[in-house]
């Protein structure tokens, strides 16, 4: 059930009105109906794995209850040790195993050792990257004493299966989201119109920006080896703002969606094109992915604090940790990660040296000096997008390789798309105060409504019966 | 919530509008399917029509096959590979192609149940035969489809398979049609299509008395290879799951109208040349090949066509699209088709 289909649409309204108009004495029966509406919504996608989401929250909710009553920190730390062990060994199998199997035959075979294929037909059950990392963060955080472990079995396993954010994040902190569960929810006419409007520009996003660059970035993709180098070069920037457009849509729809149901989830982008260094690109890009790094990986390692080589290694490591969270089916995402490690290295250590500060204030325009930051920002980010878009790692190759080979002065095809890509750079300038751009509340009735008007009647009319989302292969 | 609800309302008038433009415009005659009634009555006088659009209606075909007055010699029933399969074939004979886009397997049983109910069936039935024929129960369900098609079933002596989710599907896909914005834009930006005979074969939505239309659109220059992948993906599959009962149904079929003494053949539109060089659609075309031959032996009966484009000498060039054949180009078809089937 895509977000941008019919289906969702009817399932988001039928439930809305269940949630608020059956007359839910008892927090706990609330709680319940969401499980079962989140739990509906999974299985949607694929009934199996529900037990394998239900065995993994059983799993942590238990160990966190474990944690708590420890008084010993060995015992603690064993307890937690499992739960990584389990969360980290039952993504490795799904998202990784067959990767591995390959290597290792890949090994033996590069000595002479023919070990037949013997890889498995594993599915990646959806939003199994998700949903683990959100289960991990509440033992690791119920570990540090953080947060308690709750009781309350149903409102946790509500938490790690909110529909709104379950397939593609953001991934949620139990510290942040599982206590929403936890208290009386009213229907806050402001909070849901807010939530209304951020569904309708994520939409707006998906449909009328991201599929409609997805045309062209798809046939240049599909034949790179027979485009000009301009084409190519073009396409890069395309497919840079496809990504974004795509899975910040799904973002800010998930988000809504949450309003509707009187939860704030956390952001995941901060209009990222807007950073004009590429550390501040990072915390304002997949902002729940990054931070969960930062604050479970990053900071334990040392963070920035030693420098020099420690940095150095710190940073790779988180990148490579978030390229592998993408997938291993091929190098290419690993390669993808330890680029933007070595930018982000680069930029620490000239931030570091020069004292600048980390985020620049931006005015009503951006100086010419702002501007020439955010393109490098944004080139810096979009080349090693060719490695998390192209099949596999050898087309990759072949598409940068292409670029020197072809003809550069040729007018790239598909200039039209350069329609969508400043509509959402336009749009995304003039909202960036704001957490979503269509916070216009203060403009006369007439023109917001025309405004909602034109993006619903582009909604609908570019709509080909709901897209999937780049994120949902993770 | 009462605020909110009220809010939220204002989106009726949004798709009220909608509803009465293209309900009022309705171009493609979803909702005005008795305009084609005229189409009918001029294609019966053997007059050229201006105004069907490309949407083929089946209707105008139940419609066709009701008022004739005297029977065919030939008559065509298939989809839009059979949109160029009339007397430029059948020379001298009198023929009517029966093509709906999409259409399949119940399509045909219902067109012919109309015939045979009113004893109009013709000496020589040719029906298209294409993969999705014996693996998908009704590409395009139609509620018109519906009757004539389960009259047919019991001739047949076969029980009905599960066509009430179609019904289903038809209320849906008219409600869409309904309230979709592309209706609507493609509504404002047609031209009228009030159907009358031709004043020139340079109109668009043509019609010619035989069934066959006017491919008036530009050929496509080059096939996306996404969508030759696509194409791939759809015929392997169709290929590799055949339904045991809708094999049934075709067997039941010809055996009826045999019984009938009626000609059937087969006629088979090739595959689009660059299909032809994916490894892995002609291992599945193989299997589809030995289904033909099948049929072949077990009813001697007549294939007209044949899969492999390079059979007919076939380019690139021959096709209008992915899965069209030019209809300047369809007499290479059957120029060799004696040669090679029989």
């Amino acid at each position: 059930m895509l977000f941008n289909s019919l289906g969702f649409i009817i399932f988001l309204a039928v439930v809305f009105l269940l949630y608020w108009f059956v007359p839910f004495k008892k927090l706990k029966f609330q709680n319940l109906f969401l499980l079962v509406v989140s739990y509906f919504f999974y299985a949607w996608w694929d009934w199996r794995f529900l037990f394998l989401m239900f065995f993994s929250s059983l799993i942590d909710y238990l160990i966190g209850l474990s944690i708590e009553a420890a008084n010993d920190s060995k015992k603690r730390k064993r307890l937690l040790t499992a739960s990584v062990v389990v969360n980290v060994g039952l993504l490795c199998f799904f998202k990784y195993f067959n990767f591995f199997v390959d290597t290792f035959i890949a090994a033996f075979a590069s000595v002479g050792i023919d070990l037949g294929s013997s890889t498995l037909n594993i599915i990646l059950p959806v939003g199994i990257s998700f949903y683990t990392f959100q289960t991990l963060s509440y033992t690791i955080d119920i570990y540090r004493k953080e947060i308690h472990a709750t009781k309350d079995v149903i409102s946790y396993l509500a938490f790690v299966s909110f529909f709104p954010q379950l397939v593609a994040g953001p991934i949620e902190r139990a510290k942040s989201l599982l206590p929403q569960f936890q208290r009386k929810r009213t229907f806050d006419y402001a909070f849901a119109r807010d939530g209304v409007l951020q569904i309708l520009w994520g939409l707006f996003k998906k449909v009328a920006i991201a599929d409609v660059i997805g045309q062209q970035t798809e046939v240049i993709l599909a034949g790179y080896e027979d485009m000009s180098a301009s084409t190519l070069i073009y396409g890069i920037i395309l497919i840079g703002v496809q990504i974004y457009a795509d899975f910040s849509s799904y973002s800010d729809i998930a988000i809504g969606v949450g309003k509707l149901f009187g939860f704030r989830i956390m952001r995941n982008f901060d209009y990222p094109f807007f950073a004009t260094n590429f550390s501040d690109f990072f915390r304002r890009w997949h902002i729940s992915l990054y931070a969960w790094f930062r604050d479970y990986v990053f900071f334990p390692l040392g963070g920035i604090r030693k420098g020099g080589w420690y940095l150095f290694r710190n940073v790779m490591i988180i990148f490579a940790l978030t390229g592998l969270w993408h997938g291993a089916n091929s190098a290419k995402f690993l390669v993808m990660g330890l680029l933007y490690g070595f930018f982000v290295w680069a930029n620490i250590l000239w931030q570091l040296k020069t004292k600048r500060r980390r985020k620049e204030k931006l005015g009503k325009f951006p100086s010419p000096r702002q501007l020439m930051l955010m393109v490098w920002v944004f080139i810096l980010y979009s080349i090693p997008d060719i490695f998390f878009i192209s099949p596999d790692f050898e087309s990759s190759f072949g598409y940068f390789n292409r670029i020197f080979e072809a003809e550069l002065w040729v007018l790239p095809k598909g200039l039209d798309k350069l329609l969508p890509v400043t509509t959402i750079l336009i749009i995304d300038w003039m909202g960036k105060a704001n957490e979503h751009p269509l916070h216009i509340g203060h403009w006369p009735a007439l023109a917001r409504w025309t405004v909602y008007y034109a993006m619903l009647f582009f909604i609908l009319y570019l709509n080909y019966g709901g897209s999937p989302y780049i994120y949902f292969q993770f | 919530m009462k605020k909110f609800l009220s809010k939220i309302a204002y989106l009726i008038p949004f798709f009220l509008i909608l509803g009465t433009i293209n309900y009022t415009l309705d171009e493609q005659m979803i909702f005005h399917q008795e305009k084609l009634e005229k189409a009918v009555e001029l294609l019966q006088k053997e007059d050229t029509v201006y105004g069907i659009s490309h949407v083929h209606k089946p209707y105008l075909h139940f419609q066709y096959a009701k008022k004739l007055k005297q029977p065919k010699d030939v008559i065509v029933v298939g989809a839009s590979d059979c949109a160029q399969m009339g007397e430029n074939i059948f020379i001298g004979k009198d023929v009517f192609s029966h093509w709906a886009p999409g259409s399949g397997l119940f399509f045909q049983l219902a067109i012919l149940n109309e015939y045979d109910k009113r004893n109009m069936l013709p000496k020589h039935v040719v029906l298209a035969l294409r993969p999705y024929i014996i693996s998908n129960e009704e590409p395009r369900p139609l509620s018109i489809i519906a009757k004539p098609y389960q009259e047919m079933l019991e001739k047949l002596q076969l029980e009905k398979p599960a066509l009430e989710f179609a019904f289903i599907k038809v209320k849906q896909d008219k409600l869409q049609e309904l309230f979709s914005v592309k209706y609507l834009v493609y509504n404002m930006r047609s031209e009228n299509h009030d159907i009358d005979t031709v004043n020139s074969l340079n109109e668009r939505f043509i019609m010619f008395p035989d069934g066959t239309v006017k491919n008036n659109f530009n050929p496509q220059e080059k096939i996306a290879k996404k969508t030759v992948q696509e194409t791939i993906g759809i015929y392997t599959e169709a290929i590799r799951t055949p339904k045991s009962d809708l094999i049934l149904l075709q067997h039941k079929l010809i055996e009826y109208l045999y019984a009938k003494e009626i000609k059937v053949s087969f006629f088979i539109l090739p595959f689009h040349p660059k299909m032809m060089e994916n490894k892995t659609f002609v291992e599945a075309n193989k299997k589809w090949g030995n289904y033909i031959q099948e049929l072949k032996k077990k009813y001697h009966i007549n294939i007209l066509g044949g899969t492999n484009p390079n059979d007919f000498g076939l380019t690139e060039e021959d096709f209008l699209d992915v899965s069209h054949v030019k209809r300047s180009s369809m007499w290479k078809l059957f120029s060799k088709t004696d040669k090679i089937n029989n």
